[in-house]
């Protein structure tokens, strides 16, 4: 059985303002249970619509987390 | 990060004169026919009586860089440009100030003004860069950008 590592998350705009924090680590196994884990510990986030990258690549359906993974929630850009 | 990606990231306004070194570093390449510059400039908007005084911008940089590096390479292709340049802020910047700087060139003007529209509407939606607006008493609130 695969052991679970603690994967680091990076946190950006409103949801870095939000959390208090730059990154944070999870134990999901994948990007749908990061999004419940994100909702139970953040219940404020529940109104904010967000993308998960992972390794810098938007990822749209569920995604399984691995240990050395790059991984971030964006809230909606506004740049330019 | 791959060394190779060219930054588009400053820090604080890009000024008047940088923009006007960068046209003038193009007056040796004479196969230029045209250029087109967008610049976007950061607005006094007025929202519940309130008067935004500056915006303050942060991205996900490694990722902004990648996938800048590949808008710029398709359009590029695309509107067989001669050169494109691109720079964004980060950090405060104040109204009135630039904080944005699109600069494509080609043989023909249709192509440099294509690429350089094309090139704006892609970044304002592709790149992970949050621009926080902020009032003349503190507060603040997170900057949405419009549709076309």
């Amino acid at each position: 059985m695969e052991i679970i590592m603690a994967v680091k998350i990076q946190l950006f705009g409103q949801l870095k303002q939000i959390t208090g924090v730059p990154e944070l680590t999870t134990d999901a196994g994948d990007t749908d249970g990061l999004v419940k884990e994100m909702a139970a510990r953040f219940p404020v986030l529940e109104n904010l619509n967000y993308l998960i990258a992972v390794d810098r690549t938007i990822v749209q359906a569920n995604t399984l987390i691995r240990a050395g993974q790059e991984l971030a929630l964006l809230p909606p850009y506004s740049g330019g | 990060m791959n060394q190779k990606l060219k930054n588009i990231f400053v820090t604080g306004a890009i000024s008047p004169a940088f923009i006007g070194e960068k046209i003038a570093a193009h007056q040796s390449k004479t196969s230029i026919g045209g250029h087109s510059i967008f610049l976007g400039q950061v607005r006094a908007d007025t929202i519940d009586n309130k008067q935004v005084v500056s915006v303050d911008y942060t991205s996900y940089e490694p990722m902004a860089l990648e996938l800048m590096a590949a808008i710029r390479e398709m359009i590029i292709e695309k509107y067989s440009l001669n050169c494109m340049h691109v720079y964004h802020s980060l950090g405060k910047i104040w109204s009135g100030e630039i904080c944005l700087f699109v600069f494509t060139s080609a043989p023909h003007r249709k192509d440099a003004i294509d690429a350089c529209s094309e090139t704006v509407e892609r970044l304002k939606a592709e790149l992970p860069i949050w621009g926080k607006e902020i009032f003349g008493d503190g507060s603040f609130q997170w900057k949405m950008n419009q549709p076309v």
